[in-house]
């Protein structure tokens, strides 16, 4: 689940990974997020590097504190992923998908034509 | 809690001094790997916080308390090492029986459990055990104990990879279910940097680094992309390692990058990732006089 | 954190009971001496005369338990040795202990296992008569007496105890450096054969004297008891700096 060996720090996937798992319906508003413990058991990691991707998602208001009762998915958490995602996430990938079409010296014109085609074929196999 | 104290600890051999003016503090809880290369002092730190060795000048102090021949320190830490020796008269079964009336925690179930996993045999001797069935079994003393200070010195010696990875998983298991204070050394940073909450690292009779293992790494980050566009952006910094496939580079160089710079070096199609604590310990102990492969490539122009 | 906070006499209970089990040998060892002093005693080594003229002839053998008693001494010299040899410190320090409670444990065991040899010893005697008394039908003796024997036991077990302590003593001083042993020895000879003393006894013999030829018990055992503590206190205090398990 992890990739130890990625351009990323371990605690930061923490944090994308309970991120996607809000994005994708797994956690629910105002549900219980995973304690450090219990990350740190799933992905065999030290609870404090656990704890720090915690902290990621505290301070971006993602989830929240109940004292003594644990960590919560903030209400909009959803919403504010999804927009996240669609600025930095999405629009790193464009900028990816343009830097490489310079490379092989594809035209905007064909890119459009290359993503229908993709489009449609990913609707035919649903 | 302060639960070791070195307040500029020497210690020498004869004329040789290993260690020299070692000041840190380790706090209670705290997951924390002691590393370094092969001799550079780890079992001598360690066998003075369990009050197995003196210190030639400083202080060592444990539970604020002196730990040579304190009973308080002995009773409340286990030094886990290859040098814990046995009665040959004793067999396996005894030992564990001996462990429970020593530790007041001892937990005999788990320690079964271990022993069964594992494969011992009750009735076996200590001393007649292989490398690595005598590494695995003073492991799981050193789980079992439940001490306050739990140290393993290089404890995977002579385990194999499976055996290793599951003392790790069986060490944080039981770290989280009985949080207490663990030291581990090794100079395999590569295979418990994720395990570890904190690192001290000793190099050269000093102390080069001592914070989180996520602030070791990101002391450093790899920048990686065309030759021609990132040997300029770097260039008056120093690398500490540089590795060229055709005409892609990846160079490792410290993390003191401004946002603005990244962005702008990003733009023009370099990549910026994340250094593991290993990388980081490598390049914070770079011999000063190159690398391995320098060796080759002077022979070749020779 | 909850820190256990042991006392002295805890951990040395727990050292006694945990070298019991592992060092089964000191007990195998004394039986194999008592054993094998007795082989020797009843057998060939037994001493023996005849002395005849005309019309008598008398043999008679004696028997007695010295070679029981030297045996047994050379053995708990041996045993003290052994337990203060760095192997036996280095196995205490697997558990909890300090190099204060590993002594005072290893003096308990010594303490035991001399009066245990003692009462050996001191049973030799009466066992060698019973065995003489059945192999020849005839046996001068003197009548028994449990004050004397209880007097021997007394004395055997404190000249074990002089003797185990002397051993421990200097398995101690072996362990710190093997000159002083060394030095020791040639200490040794040097008093005992070559330098004559005063009132025409060499050193040896005063102290050979200053013990067995003392009359009164008590004084024997105060004798022994402050000499055994000496050899005690120097073996504790040479051994406090000591590095184990290297």
């Amino acid at each position: 689940m992890l990739n130890t060996n990625a351009s990323k720090p371990i605690y930061l996937q923490i944090a994308e990974w309970i991120e996607t798992e809000i994005i994708d319906g797994t956690l629910l508003a105002d549900e219980k997020v995973h304690s450090q413990y219990q990350l740190a058991e799933l992905f065999n990691i030290n609870p404090a590097t656990a704890g720090k991707g915690l902290s990621l998602l505290l301070d971006a208001e993602i989830i929240y504190k109940r004292r003594g009762l644990g960590t919560f998915v903030t209400p909009n958490a959803r919403t504010q992923l999804l927009a996240k995602r669609r600025n930095e996430t999405l629009q790193a990938l464009i900028s990816q998908l343009l830097n490489e079409a310079t490379l092989l010296g594809v035209d905007t014109k064909q890119l459009h034509a290359m993503i229908e085609v993709e489009r449609l074929r990913q609707k035919e196999d649903e | 809690m302060k639960v070791v104290e070195f307040k500029e600890v020497k210690k020498s051999y004869g004329s040789n001094t290993v260690l020299n003016n070692l000041t840190f503090t380790i706090n209670e809880g705290a997951l924390t790997g002691i590393i370094g290369r092969n001799g550079v002092g780890k079992s001598t730190i360690m066998k003075m916080i369990s009050g197995h060795t003196t210190v030639s000048a400083g202080s060592v102090k444990v539970f604020e308390e002196n730990p040579f021949n304190s009973l308080m320190v002995s009773a409340n830490s286990i030094l886990i090492d290859d040098t814990i020796s046995f009665s040959v008269k004793l067999t396996l079964a005894d030992i564990l029986n001996e462990a429970k009336r020593f530790y007041p925690n001892w937990d005999a179930h788990l320690a079964q459990r271990l022993f069964d996993y594992f494969s011992f045999n009750l009735k076996s001797h200590h001393h007649t055990l292989s490398k690595g069935k005598k590494s695995t079994f003073n492991a799981i003393i050193g789980i079992a104990a439940h001490c306050p200070l739990t140290i393993f010195d290089e404890p995977i010696n002579g385990m194999d990879a499976v055996v290793r990875k599951d003392f790790y998983r069986a060490l944080l298991k039981d770290y989280i279910a009985h949080p207490r204070t663990i030291l581990l050394s090794s100079h395999h940073l590569e295979e418990i940097e994720d395990l570890l909450e904190d690192i001290l690292l000793i190099h050269s009779g000093g102390i080069h680094f001592h914070g989180s293992t996520t602030d070791l790494q990101e002391m450093f980050i790899k920048v990686k992309g065309k030759e021609q566009s990132v040997l300029p952006s770097i260039a008056n910094r120093s690398v500490f390692s540089k590795q060229i496939n055709g005409s892609f580079c990846e160079t490792l160089v410290k993390n003191d990058f401004t946002l603005d710079d990244r962005r702008l070096m990003e733009a023009s199609g370099i990549q910026f990732s994340a250094v593991s604590a290993n990388d980081a310990y490598i390049a914070l102990t770079a011999n000063m006089k190159g690398g391995i492969d320098d060796v080759f490539s002077r022979t070749e122009s020779e | 954190m909850y820190l256990v906070e042991p006392s002295l006499s805890d951990v040395v209970k727990k050292q006694i009971s945990f070298k019991f089990k592992a060092y089964p040998s000191i007990w195998t060892s004394l039986l194999v001496v008592q054993l094998l002093a007795l082989a020797l005693g009843v057998g060939p080594f037994s001493s023996g005369s005849m002395s005849s003229d005309d019309m008598l002839v008398i043999s008679h053998s004696e028997i007695s338990s010295d070679l029981t008693s030297v045996f047994t001494i050379i053995w708990a010299m041996l045993t003290g040795f052994l337990l203060a040899t760095t192997a036996y410190f280095n196995e205490a320090f697997a558990f909890t202990t300090n190099r204060i409670s590993h002594h005072l444990s290893n003096i308990f065991i010594l303490l035991f296992a001399s009066t245990i040899a003692g009462v050996f010893v001191t049973l030799t005697g009466p066992l060698l008569k019973l065995v003489t008394f059945l192999r020849l039908d005839s046996l001068y003796s003197e009548p028994f007496d449990l004050s004397v024997l209880l007097l021997q036991l007394g004395t055997a077990v404190f000249y074990m105890l002089l003797f185990s302590a002397f051993g421990y003593l200097l398995g101690s001083l072996f362990q710190r450096v093997i000159w002083i042993i060394l030095l020791i020895i040639m200490l040794f000879l040097f008093f005992f054969f070559i330098f004559g003393s005063t009132s025409g006894q060499t050193i040896f013999e005063q102290i050979v004297q200053f013990f067995f030829s003392e009359h009164s018990f008590p004084l024997f055992v105060g004798k022994v008891s402050l000499t055994a503590l000496l050899f005690f206190a120097i073996s504790i205090v040479t051994t406090q700096k000591i590095e184990v398990r290297k």
